[in-house]
């Protein structure tokens, strides 16, 4: 898939915005430190297919943006949010750099009906040693089944992602 | 977490547990060809969610990763589904409550009580962050969110073939942050997925971005 130019342009536009309201959080966090900001939250859906087939230089680019966002908004309400079939950092492919990857707090693999293999894992759970031994709990609906990590408790742990009758409600 | 656990009304002990697992390693535990029959005891811990592997030296096998992956491997089958194991990063060691040389030392497992629960929503609305002291909760299972505070906003990513329900847990985070007052989303969605589509089109404070039909494609973009 190709993304298009107007489409990149407004993406790159949005995510510069992002970073303004970062740094204008960052100042009036210097006047009040205990402020607390509403949250600013950035979803790159399908994340892959931004960066496919972009010339390397626009590529880049695009990325540093999201690698910004990652590491400064954290401390102050900023959100970064990306979804994708895979969240490779590397290769052709590239659909966040592993330094960005490395920030996300809250990391979810989602694998349909199979089992956890090793090769599911690559991505956002490399350091698993044994993804065969994880026991994935069914109940009588097959989607939403995975692993979750999170970054509070820096644990690994089986998913079962909330099931949502009315998606339009 | 999860749900409580109970044998027929009455809760398990950590003693109980203790004598079950050292019968299901003694059977199963098999290293270099030979069990290892009554060389470890294990303890557990029911209120911190760890046990130990606690084996009396001298024994005929290393006591390290591969070792702890076996283990992992037959607990977390044989504990199903009163606990969930955790899965681990790595072998870890714990220092022991015993003055013996023999028994100094552990390997540790994590894990939590009862197994994983989902959540049911009539509407994708009624999924709402909650405030617990200076964080925002969003439920992700029972008894399991994802929390957000202001000094430290975890950024989220998912990951997932398509139909694996990539889309709706990603839609219930989005609402839960949504729900949060003074909050602000930019959704990017270059396949305009209409679920997405509908949720921005039906909600404030929401940008939605997605490509035009008649846009170039990007092999003529200029950077700007």
């Amino acid at each position: 898939m190709i993304i298009r130019a107007f489409f990149l342009s407004q993406v790159k536009a949005e995510l510069s915005k992002a970073l303004d309201v970062i740094h204008q959080r960052q100042q009036q966090l210097l006047k009040e430190p205990n402020k607390e900001f509403g949250f600013y939250c950035v979803v790159i859906d399908e994340a892959l297919a931004i960066t496919a087939g972009l010339p390397k230089r626009d590529r880049d680019d695009y990325l540093s943006q999201l690698d910004s966002l990652a590491l400064l908004g954290r401390s102050c309400g900023v959100v970064l949010a990306v979804t994708g079939q895979a969240l490779s950092a590397s290769g052709n492919a590239v659909a966040i750099s592993t330094q960005a990857r490395d920030q996300l707090g809250l990391k979810i693999l989602l694998v349909g009906n199979a089992n956890v293999t090793a090769q599911d894992c690559r991505f956002l759970f490399a350091n698993l040693v044994d993804p065969n031994s994880v026991v994935i709990t069914r109940d009588n609906f097959s989607k939403g089944l995975g692993l979750v990590y999170r970054e509070a408790d820096g644990r690994v742990m089986p998913l079962l992602a909330p099931y949502i009758e009315n998606l339009e409600g | 977490m999860f749900d409580s656990i109970t044998s027929k009304g009455t809760s398990l002990t950590n003693a109980d547990l203790e004598d079950f697992s050292e019968s299901v390693l003694n059977s199963a535990l098999k290293v270099e060809e030979s069990s290892i029959t009554h060389a470890f005891s294990v303890k557990f811990d029911l209120k911190s969610g760890t046990f130990d592997f606690i084996p009396q030296l001298p024994v005929s096998f290393s006591i390290d990763g591969n070792l702890a992956q076996k283990i992992q491997q037959i607990m977390a089958g044989a504990l199903y589904p009163v606990l969930t194991l955790l899965p681990m990063n790595g072998p870890v060691f714990t220092r022991e409550n015993s003055s013996r040389l023999s028994s100094m030392r552990g390997l540790r497992f994590y894990f939590k009580l009862g197994i994983a629960k989902r959540l049911f929503y009539h509407k994708l609305s009624d999924i709402k962050a909650v405030k617990k002291g200076n964080s925002w909760h969003i439920p992700l299972m029972a008894g399991y969110d994802y929390v957000l505070n202001t000094s430290s906003a975890p950024h989220f990513g998912i990951e997932g073939k398509s139909g694996a329900g990539k889309t709706v847990l990603e839609l219930s985070l989005i609402q839960g942050i949504w729900s949060i007052p003074n909050s602000h989303l930019v959704i990017c969605d270059p396949k305009l997925d209409l679920h997405l589509y509908q949720f921005a089109n039906s909600h404030e404070r929401v940008n939605y971005l997605t490509p035009a039909v008649n846009d170039n494609p990007s092999v003529f973009f200029v950077a700007g």
